[in-house]
């Protein structure tokens, strides 16, 4: 049982099949009679795909293609059958070109000379044949290096599929004058002329009835049972085999549209683009002798697995550490490069610490020295402050004073001299003094303040005639509130004690009914709340409004002052118009404090001085480089 | 809900708005209410104050729990925060007990910080004219030391009569009139911010 | 008398109000139909806006102090201005890997800010980003406040410091930790003699009025654009009205 070869995968199929059974593929058009050790004699020829069920075993595979093979050569078939068993392992160089050789012969039209009577015979053997014959021939050869042009499109395809060929009645190809010719010898003509007429479409259906030349099919018919159009076509067909036998195929002549077409420098097609002298030889197939073309053999175009390719990448030493190297540069930008850190001991912080140093120690000095080698100030110098004054020494005594202590701690050392000297002078009147405050720290600065305070004779007094009525939320809205009703604003002291139900306050309804309202603030804006939202309730009765402020506040306030009429009836600013207030009600500071003023103002204006003039000399070279440039 | 209540906001604070406005200029007839309305102001800012020192307590608690380098202060200002709050509650804002916290710590620490400020700002004005090279610094560095060394009698020169007479009139005329000036212009400027807060067109209240 | 006189100035107060709130509006809607309007170039502005992208890009965190002004004071308008700088910084900076920061001295300003914050990330769709740390009190008193602000400057990885509100001479403290941290200080106050120290150690100072032409040099609407044109009218109407008065002073005509 011959199998089928499948042509793309090259496995053996049942011969019953008409698709393989691995890989589907047709088997019938294009499929391969496989060649077992056993059997030796097979033909290669093709069992058309029309037909199904025809195709069951070797006998059957033998009775289909018989039609092919009855008009092939029991010589040809036996040397096909020869080559593909025995010479597929060992090519031989030699017999390929043997083969090819006769397979040319075969397969090319014959060409006859012009000058010659006599067909042109290639091979020997047919040549001697041809003789016993008795007759010129007309299937002339034609020798392999003639060039195929003149042949017809159908007759190239019938050369290259050998298997494949065209069914024509052999009886109007053949001559009239063959008829005397052996059996064989007008088969083989027969065949060549049909090979040179085209090859065979495998969709035709074999009509064994047919005969392709053998000498045995054409025994059957005769010329004279073949109708009468094979007989024109053979008379149109015999003379141009005629003439070729006698002379060759001349080129044609293009025309000259054409011939420009023609590239100057292509290489002619006759001859091979490439050298085929490497190639290798096909052994197996009808292509057998050829060489540079694919082979026939289903082991040669046996359809693959495609190889596996690893998917690792080939990576070199030198990639591999260019990688790494990359890697490591990329990780790099991820962090962040700390920024260098300052040293500590730069020229601005030199520059810094020298300036702190010169301010320091020469205040320093004076206060542990206690220097008053400065003159204080005197209270007629400092406008406001005998006004001041006049104001606080023309108090009612016994009556209720309201305190604010608006302002921040650290502006204790200048204010506390002006305001210890009011508290003590207070003191003296024994006022009522209520404490209140806009600012978060203003009770405790208060309260402080009050049991600190000294006596004239610089003994600390515990004076109780003081209520602390804390801290008024809500800043300018909240004093628009005391201004107006301060009962409702502040209810109760710090203790917790409702102080407007007992005297002295239970006789105050309004802040007109204090003596005198006295702010100590450092800011101005806070002074100009209490100017602006009770200073005008306070003037409809009267009552001073009195103030002591920093230094920094007293351009703000001092148009208040001088105003006509006057909204604040007496000033006291800084540490200067605290030591000439607390000169006006003969306190005298002993301390050191306007010594140590004197010099830090002095050593600061110094500094200003001096760090102006090296900048300005350092900034001179780089302006001047400008200007040249 | 999310549409409704911004809008409500923004009504809500522009109708107090001009109520207390209203009470200004005519306090027969929106006195009683601008009163009432400023009476929940004062009492809402002193509950703002009371939810700004938690907001303190608890940004330096989440600092104090962190690895940052600085935590100890937060701890530090947390314990002190603490303790001040047990020691006033007990001993009151005019114990003997708070007075010496207030005094020990807080009145230091802040004259300390105004010395700080004092040498901060001797420090600028040394590099103010290469800081700013301009004419303009130029007049202003004379008008500081004519102030500085106006205001005070000279350690080693005692008082400078015509520095005195300079000094006073800088601060009271030119002084005084650029401050008019600028507090002319802050004065349009807090105006046109209530307008526009009055008409609802600026909304710092998350409306 | 003196009821005239009260009389007489709250009429004129009254005038003088309605008037401001006239010409904004006139300015307002006649300014929708008109080009953009050229501002004075003022260089601090130009350094917000640079600073806030600077500090995107870098990852780096803005610090926005609002200062320590009662808003139920005069101060408070210097305190609504900044707290439109908030805003408009926060916008801006809202997807930088630090959110800006904000520290003030005051309750009430601690809680609007809080408020912007939340509210600017809530119309940005980003509320998740919002913490409410992010705006501290750091101080009652000044100094306290100078005080508890400063270690924001150093420790927070600070690039930029944008003050604005009504700040003293505490500021100075605040300017100078901003230049020992190598961060800009743009800042902006409404106290006088806190401006001068300003002069002496800001990067760039606002002084006088420009702290209140914030938000029209920021983008935050036509309506502060408005505004600013109202203030330059009145600006111009108040020098002539000096000026007339300080001549029939001078000439006797006023007493």
């Amino acid at each position: 049982m011959t199998d089928i070869i499948c042509p793309l995968c090259g496995k053996p199929n049942p011969p019953d099949l008409d698709e393989c059974k691995y890989c589907q593929a047709p088997l019938k058009t294009a499929g391969f009679f496989a060649l077992s050790d056993q059997e030796g004699e097979e033909s290669s020829f093709l069992p058309p795909s029309g037909e199904s069920g025809a195709v069951g075993d070797q006998s059957v595979q033998a009775e289909s293609a018989s039609p092919f093979e009855e008009g092939v050569p029991d010589w040809l078939k036996q040397t096909e059958a020869d080559f593909l068993e025995g010479t597929e392992a060992k090519p031989e160089q030699g017999t390929p070109d043997e083969l090819s050789m006769q397979i040319e012969s075969l397969l090319n039209q014959p060409s006859v000379p012009e000058d010659t009577g006599k067909p042109v015979i290639d091979d020997d053997w047919l040549a001697s044949l041809l003789a016993e014959a008795g007759g010129g021939s007309s299937a002339a050869v034609i020798p392999p290096e003639e060039p195929l042009e003149g042949l017809a499109e159908d007759d190239v395809a019938g050369k290259t599929q050998p298997f494949v060929e065209e069914r024509t009645k052999v009886e109007g190809l053949l001559p009239p004058d063959q008829e005397e010719k052996p059996d064989w010898l007008t088969g083989l003509e027969a065949a060549s002329t049909i090979k040179l007429a085209g090859g065979m479409s495998p969709s035709e259906p074999i009509d064994k009835s047919s005969s392709i030349g053998e000498p045995e099919v054409a025994k059957g018919p005769s010329q004279a049972d073949l109708p009468e159009w094979v007989g024109q076509v053979e008379s149109e067909e015999n003379p141009p085999g005629t003439n070729e036998s006698e002379t060759p195929i001349a080129p044609a002549e293009l025309p000259s549209w054409l011939e420009a077409l023609r590239p100057e420098d292509t290489v002619s097609p006759t001859r091979p683009v490439e050298d085929l002298s490497a190639a290798d030889v096909v052994t197996v197939g009808p292509l057998v002798g050829l060489r540079g073309v694919i082979s026939a053999h289903p082991s040669a175009i046996r359809a693959r697995k495609p190889p596996t390719y690893s998917i690792k990448l080939r990576v070199t030493d030198e990639q591999r550490a260019r990688v790494e190297m990359m890697e490591a540069l990329l990780a790099d930008e991820q962090k962040p490069k700390p920024l260098p850190s300052q040293p500590i001991f730069n020229s601005r912080n030199i520059f810094r610490l020298v300036i702190a140093a010169v301010l320091i120690i020469p205040i320093a000095w004076m206060i542990v020295t206690g220097s008053q080698k400065t003159s204080t100030p005197q209270p007629g110098s400092i406008p406001g402050v005998v006004d001041f004054t006049q104001q606080v020494q023309a108090l009612p005594a016994g009556t209720p004073v309201l305190l604010a202590f608006d302002y921040e701690a650290g502006f204790s050392g200048e204010m506390n001299l002006a305001i210890s000297a009011l508290i003590n002078q207070l003191m003296i009147k024994n006022s009522y003094l209520t404490l209140v405050t806009t600012t978060p720290a203003g009770p405790a600065l208060a309260e402080s303040i009050i049991k600190t305070s000294t006596g004239l004779d610089g003994l600390p007094t515990a004076y109780s005639n003081y209520t602390n009525l804390g801290y008024i939320p809500g800043g300018t809205m909240g004093l628009l509130g005391l201004a107006t009703s301060p009962k409702a604003v502040l209810p109760f002291s710090l203790d917790q004690v409702d102080v407007w139900a007992i005297p002295p306050l239970n006789t105050v309804s309004t802040i007109n009914d204090f003596s005198a309202v006295v702010v100590m603030t450092n800011d101005p804006d806070i002074a100009r709340s209490w100017i602006e939202q009770v200073g005008p309730v306070l003037r409809v009765d009267g009552t001073p409004l009195l103030m002591i402020t920093s230094s920094q506040a007293e351009p703000l306030i001092r148009p208040y002052v001088e105003a006509i009429p006057s909204q604040v009836q007496g000033l006291v600013t800084g540490l200067a118009g605290g030591l000439a207030y607390g000169r006006s009600v003969g306190i005298m500071q002993q301390d050191g404090v306007w010594d140590a003023f004197s010099i830090s103002m002095t050593t600061s204006a110094l500094i200003i001085i001096v760090g102006s003039i090296i900048g300005v000399v350092r900034n001179m070279p780089t302006s001047d480089k400008k200007k040249e440039g | 809900m999310k549409k409704i209540l911004p809008i409500s906001n923004a009504i809500i604070a522009v109708i107090s708005g001009v109520l207390v406005l209203l009470g200004y200029f005519f306090p027969g007839v929106f006195g009683n209410i601008q009163s009432i309305l400023i009476g929940w102001a004062i009492i809402l800012a002193a509950f703002a104050l009371l939810l700004g020192i938690f907001n303190l307590a608890l940004v330096h608690w989440k600092k104090a729990g962190s690895d940052g380098p600085n935590r100890i202060y937060s701890i530090v200002l947390l314990i002190s925060l603490f303790f001040t709050i047990i020691v006033v509650s007990i001993s009151g804002p005019s114990g003997s007990a708070s007075l010496w916290i207030f005094n020990s710590f807080q009145v230091p620490v802040e004259i300390s910080l105004l010395a700080v400020l004092a040498v901060v700002l001797v420090f600028a004005g040394a590099r103010l004219l290469s800081r700013r090279p301009k004419w303009y610094t130029v007049l202003f560095l004379i008008t500081v030391l004519i102030v500085l060394l106006g205001s005070v009698p000279l350690f080693f020169l005692g008082e400078v009569a015509p520095l005195i007479v300079v000094r006073n009139w800088l601060a009271q005329v030119p002084a005084v009139a650029g401050a008019r000036g600028l507090l002319l212009g802050v004065a349009l400027g807090t105006v046109a911010t209530g307008l526009r807060i009055l008409m609802g067109m600026d909304r710092p209240y998350g409306g | 008398m003196e009821q005239v006189l009260s009389l007489v100035n709250y009429s004129l107060s009254i005038l003088f109000i309605l008037l401001c709130l006239g010409l904004i509006l006139f300015y307002f809607f006649s300014g929708r139909n008109r080009p953009k309007i050229n501002l004075r170039d003022i260089q601090a502005f130009h350094h917000i806006r640079r600073e806030v992208d600077l500090a995107v890009e870098s990852g780096n965190r803005l610090h926005i102090s609002l200062g320590r002004g009662n808003i139920n004071d005069l101060q408070g308008g210097a305190a609504f201005i900044g707290l439109t700088i908030l805003d408009r910084c926060a916008r801006e900076a809202s997807n930088s890997d630090r959110p800006p920061m904000t520290s003030s001295g005051d309750g009430v300003l601690t809680i609007l800010s809080q408020d912007t914050l939340q509210s600017t990330y809530r119309s940005l769709a980003a509320e998740q980003r919002y913490d409410p740390t992010n705006a501290r009190l750091t101080g009652l008193t000044p100094l306290a406040y100078a005080a508890g602000a400063i270690p924001i400057i150093h420790d927070e990885h600070v690039s930029a410091n944008f003050f604005a509100g009504h700040l003293g001479t505490e500021i100075a403290l605040l300017t100078e930790a901003g230049e020992r941290s190598r961060s800009l200080t743009v800042a902006g106050t409404d106290s006088i003699h806190a401006q001068a120290v300003l002069y002496a150690t800001s990067d760039e100072p606002l002084l006088g009025e420009e702290l209140y032409a914030a938000g029209a040099y920021l983008g935050a609407g036509p309506m502060h654009i408005a505004s600013l044109r109202m203030q330059d009218s009145l600006r111009w109407v108040l020098i002539a009205a000096i000026v007339i008065g300080a001549i029939l002073k001078l000439l006797g005509i006023l007493p």
